[in-house]
């Protein structure tokens, strides 16, 4: 744990969460808990196939049903536009978003919408649901992604011809893209190599797991004005994406953030919410959509699942020459998986002159990827540290020296192009190696693993309001769902500016027709960049208090200092003052010129790049293959840990999904290309009684960029677990898996594969 | 003159394979029209998909950003997240 | 078929509903009475977003009829503060950062209140089998269990 640093009064304390007493006595309102008079429940109509061609949509049955008020099929929505649009973690193409929204021509995927009811019941509409009949002509379907790059594959989109290669191929494939990343000459890089390992890698596409369902409420009136409630991580996405995809004046639409119930990424576009407008502008009633647990996992999320070769050369004394990456990504129906960030970031914890990087996204009749946690970096890093691993065992160097010896630091520049600034990439392995974890000796069967992680983070649009109440209480406003514990962090921010007991702040997320634009919660950047805004509000308060308490003194603005929650003369010469507390000017406000407020809509820039390093301990029954998790820890550059609890809270939750990734999860289909497990019973997350503590500790190399020196946090701690598990499987069983999940079978049949 | 990165992938699509392009820009606006003007397509990509990361910092929506001969300037894919 | 007139003790009140014979406690707490915080994660006994005390043992409630609360007494996390005192599993939730979105908390304080009602000093396996049933995508369990066993700790003492 970190000694607190002694210059801040709330930064880096464990305050308690202002939404805390709401989400642990049942108050909190999430996506499914709001009702409104008059509201209608809405239902999906899914393929049954991976991939048909729609004939005809039959709904009359449906309508006739008594209490059925609305039914929509795509023939309702307008046609949408061939235009790129930035969602969570890639741009994607609108006419995309819209046919994911609800299928046109074909259907691409098993769970894939084709139509929607809303009724005055659940029962009601889902007999209706029922009634709905859809003849399809079923075409092949293909649902791996070395199978989809074939040439005798089933294409999907006859307009995709592969990006990023040129000339512009002829034929229309499944290869949406190319991505390529190279820097100096990986041949040669070889040539100097005493040792090259080669490995091909699988990983399969995995569930963010959030446990609350997405779910909407809308409501449209006669005037065309739209109201929306909805769990999401960007209201303001939702505005701007149902805006786009139904042709509504953005003015005319607000998106109210309910409580979210986890996201993870996940919940960075649209999936009900279009549809719940256009049934409501159909009923004339509001409507309120909520996916059951089997919807979510057959049409929303997951990350991609993917194959790639990893080929790293070294010296003997344990210098890496070169790196070379190939990444085959799944899309899922429609191109953007994040294929891009998994290669630029794959060598990126390390300081490489010869690095290539090729990756290809790949679109198959899977269900949409959408951005999982760092997206596309735990699988490309999870093959590079798996090489990387087994490169320092063959050399016979410790796991975190050979990463500390190769490891970028400041002016590193980083194979993605980029030169690194201010870094903790250093600081997390000297940390990792110092922990008491790192000494304690292994048994029989048991085995440890090292792994390192690194995310860019980012900033991007943000504002805030920061008001001073009559009472010398504040009300800060911003735009960011707080979707683990953002507003306590915001709240300490706020109150460390203004000098101000923390508990007299009082934040909110408010609806779109209340603040400015705000990009969504992901990319790690709330903390970091709607921080700034709040930051950089707060300030713009003290200087209006500042202002306010020089016209009552009557000297200069500038004469007037703000220290400690009070305005003081700045020096003697300014005059012999009692300084005025916030509170005091506050209560004078109104014949000063009026309420007192600071605001700021900025869009957030230099976020700082993210490292953590992770140790993993395992137990491998012989018996069984089966893998107990012993010990872990998660060390990461947090920049400034602002609420510690919840940064803990980050590296904790992102080490056990990170876990359940290697150990776990996996999508599995049957032949027709149905995904089989679609239930929380058969996609095991981790549960409580599969996982040791996780320690985690916070380094902090202050972001020079951030007034307090934040770095985002939320998404490294994902990256380290699939390798940091892998080599601590290696360790105990003394054979390298290339295969996630590392399930019972997989491992009893490797180990047998040794014997 | 400013200098100007690319990943080997967009260099393969636009200037023929070079990963170092020079042209004449005081900021990012004028770079991405002179960028579009030598390499047709290439300014088009930078502002639908691309960020510019100047001097270390990434820059998602890089309009009036100041540069120089100095600067280092590499064009990559934009970044979103989890 | 017709709604079933119902009567059964929701939180020490009387409380009466009608229910469709199909229809989950779960549905009726959350639609017919108007107590939201119990959470619908995954309807299947799954997640244990929906934990509900129904007599004094813990259930899902997505796995238990409306009807079947005919006479009974029902717990949700609605009534676990006495008044505007917090129960100290909430306090000591709420010190320790034991949720981040809180989602699934509802379900965790009503499961790990159960298992301090019959055991004030549950070891950490102990915990963290008890809450097996309740998922938690958000925080690694860590700080949730640390909290259970902080809270046994201080009751004991008290």
């Amino acid at each position: 744990m970190n000694e607190q640093p002694k210059q801040f009064k709330w930064v880096g304390t464990r305050t308690i969460r202002p939404d805390g007493v709401d989400k642990v006595t049942g108050r909190a309102m999430y996506g499914a808990d709001l009702t409104l008079p008059g509201m209608l429940e809405g239902k999906v109509v899914r393929s049954p196939h991976a991939h048909a061609r729609i004939i005809s949509i039959d709904t009359s049955k449906a309508e006739a049903l008594k209490g059925v008020k609305a039914v929509v099929t795509a023939a309702d929505m307008p046609e949408a536009e061939s235009k790129l649009v930035a969602a969570g973690e890639a741009m994607i193409n609108f006419r995309d978003l819209a046919e994911n929204v609800i299928a046109r021509q074909k259907v691409l995927y098993a769970g894939h919408t084709v139509a929607a009811v809303a009724a005055t019941t659940n029962d009601i509409a889902e007999r209706a649901a029922a009634l709905i009949k859809v003849e399809y002509e079923v075409l092949p379907h293909v649902i791996d992604v070395l199978d989809a790059m074939k040439d005798d594959a089933p294409v999907l989109h006859d307009h995709i011809f592969t990006g990023g290669v040129k000339p512009k191929p002829e034929k229309a494939s499944n290869v949406a893209n190319r991505v390529e990343f190279a820097l100096g000459d990986v041949d040669a890089g070889f040539a100097q190599a005493d040792i090259v390992i080669e490995r091909n890698f699988t990983t399969e596409p995995v569930h963010q797991g959030y446990i609350e369902p997405h779910a909407v409420v809308a409501d449209m009136g006669q005037d065309g004005k739209v109201d929306v409630w909805c769990s999401s991580q960007g209201h303001f996405m939702v505005r701007s994406f149902c805006a786009g995809l139904l042709k509504i004046e953005m003015s005319k639409i607000k998106v109210t953030a309910a409580e979210i119930g986890g996201g993870f990424g996940g919940k960075t576009t649209v999936y009900l919410e279009p549809l719940a407008i256009m049934l409501s502008h159909k009923a004339g009633r509001p409507v309120r959509m909520v996916m059951s647990r089997e919807e979510v996992f057959r049409a929303s999320g997951p990350t991609s699942g993917a194959a790639m070769t990893i080929k790293i050369g070294a010296t003997k004394d344990g210098r890496i020459t070169a790196g070379d990456a190939t990444l085959y990504f799944q899309a899922g129906a429609f191109p953007g998986s994040p294929v891009g960030p998994a290669a630029m970031t794959a060598f990126a914890p390390y300081d490489l002159e010869n690095v290539r990087v090729v990756g290809f996204d790949v679109v198959s009749n899977r269900q949409k990827v959408v951005a999982y946690r760092a997206p596309g970096a735990p699988i490309s890093e999870y093959g590079v540290e798996s090489v990387v691993d087994e490169l320092a065992e063959k050399l016979g160097i410790d796991p975190i020296e050979f990463r500390a010896k190769n490891g970028a630091r400041e002016g590193t520049k980083a194979a993605y192009g980029v030169t690194f600034g201010t870094i903790g990439m250093q600081e997390t392995l000297e940390a990792a190696k110092a922990t008491e974890h790192y000494k304690i000796p292994l048994g029989p069967n048991q085995g440890r693993g090292v792994a390192t992680g690194f995310w860019f983070n980012i900033g991007g649009e943000s504002c805030a309001g920061i008001r001073i109440n009559e009472d010398g209480t504040v009300s800060l406003t911003e735009g960011s769902p707080d979707i683990g514990g953002s507003r306590a962090s915001m709240a300490i921010m706020a109150a460390e500016v203004l000098g101000i007991d923390v508990t007299k702040v009082k934040p909110s997320v408010v609806d779109t027709d209340a603040i400015g634009y705000h990009f969504v919660t992901g990319g790690s950047r709330v903390t970091f960049a709607t921080g700034m805004a709040v930051v950089d509000a707060a300030k713009a308060a003290v200087d209006e208090l500042r202002a306010r308490a020089a016209k009552i003194w009557g000297v200069d603005v500038d004469g007037v200092v703000w220290e400690d929650g009070h305005a003081k003369p700045a020096s003697t010469n300014v005059g012999d003052f009692e300084p005025m507390s916030l509170a005091a000017l506050a209560a004078v406000a109104n014949k000063t010129g009026g309420p007192i407020s600071g605001h700021a809509d900025i869009n957030a820039k230099g976020a700082g790049p993210g490292f953590g390093t992770h140790i993993c301990d395992v137990e491998v029954d012989p018996e069984t293959g089966f893998v107990t998790v012993l010990r872990y820890t998660a060390v990461q550059d947090v920049g400034r840990a602002i609420h510690p609890g919840y940064v803990e809270g980050q590296l904790q939750g992102g080490a056990a999904q990170g876990i359940g990734w290697a150990l776990n999860e996996a999508y599995m289909y049957d032949k027709d290309g149905k995904l089989e497990n679609a239930g929380f019973l058969d996609y095991r997350v981790p549960v409580a009684s599969d996982l040791p503590m996780i320690d985690a500790i916070l380094v902090e190399i202050p972001n020079p960029t951030h007034p307090f020196g934040v770095r985002g946090v939320g998404e490294v701690p994902i990256i380290p677990p699939l390798a940091a598990v892998n080599n601590a499987v290696a360790a105990a069983t003394g054979v390298r898996f290339t295969a996630l999940p590392l399930s019972p079978p997989a491992i009893l049949a490797g180990m047998s594969a040794k014997d | 003159m400013i200098k100007v990165a690319l990943t080997s992938g967009t260099a393969s699509q636009y200037t023929d394979g070079k990963t170092e392009v020079n042209v004449e820009a005081k900021n990012v606006r004028q770079m991405v029209a002179a960028l579009e003007r030598d390499f047709p397509g290439l300014g088009t990509e930078i502002q639908q998909s691309m960020s510019v990361a100047i001097d270390g910092v990434i820059l998602p929506d890089p309009y009036l950003e100041a540069v120089d001969e100095d600067s280092e300037i590499f064009i990559l894919p934009k970044i979103g997240g989890g | 078929m017709a709604k079933q007139h119902i009567t059964t003790t929701i939180n020490g009140e009387e409380t009466e509903y009608l229910c469709e014979p199909q229809e989950t406690l779960l549905d009726v707490l959350r639609d017919q009475v108007g107590l939201t915080g119990t959470k619908e994660g995954c309807s299947s006994g799954d997640c244990g977003a929906c934990s509900v005390m129904l007599d004094g043992r813990l259930v899902c409630s997505c796995l238990v009829l409306g009807v079947e609360a005919e006479g009974k007494t029902v717990e949700t996390i609605e009534g676990m503060a006495d008044g505007d005192e917090l129960h100290p599993l909430q306090q000591k939730f709420l010190e320790e950062a034991a949720l981040q979105c809180g989602f699934c908390t509802p379900g965790v304080l009503i499961a790990a209140k159960a298992l301090l009602d019959i055991n004030n000093d549950p070891t950490e396996t102990e915990v963290r089998y008890w809450l097996a049933g309740n998922l938690c995508r958000c925080t690694g369990y860590d700080k949730i269990i640390r909290a259970v066993m902080d809270t046994a700790a201080d009751m004991r003492g008290a």
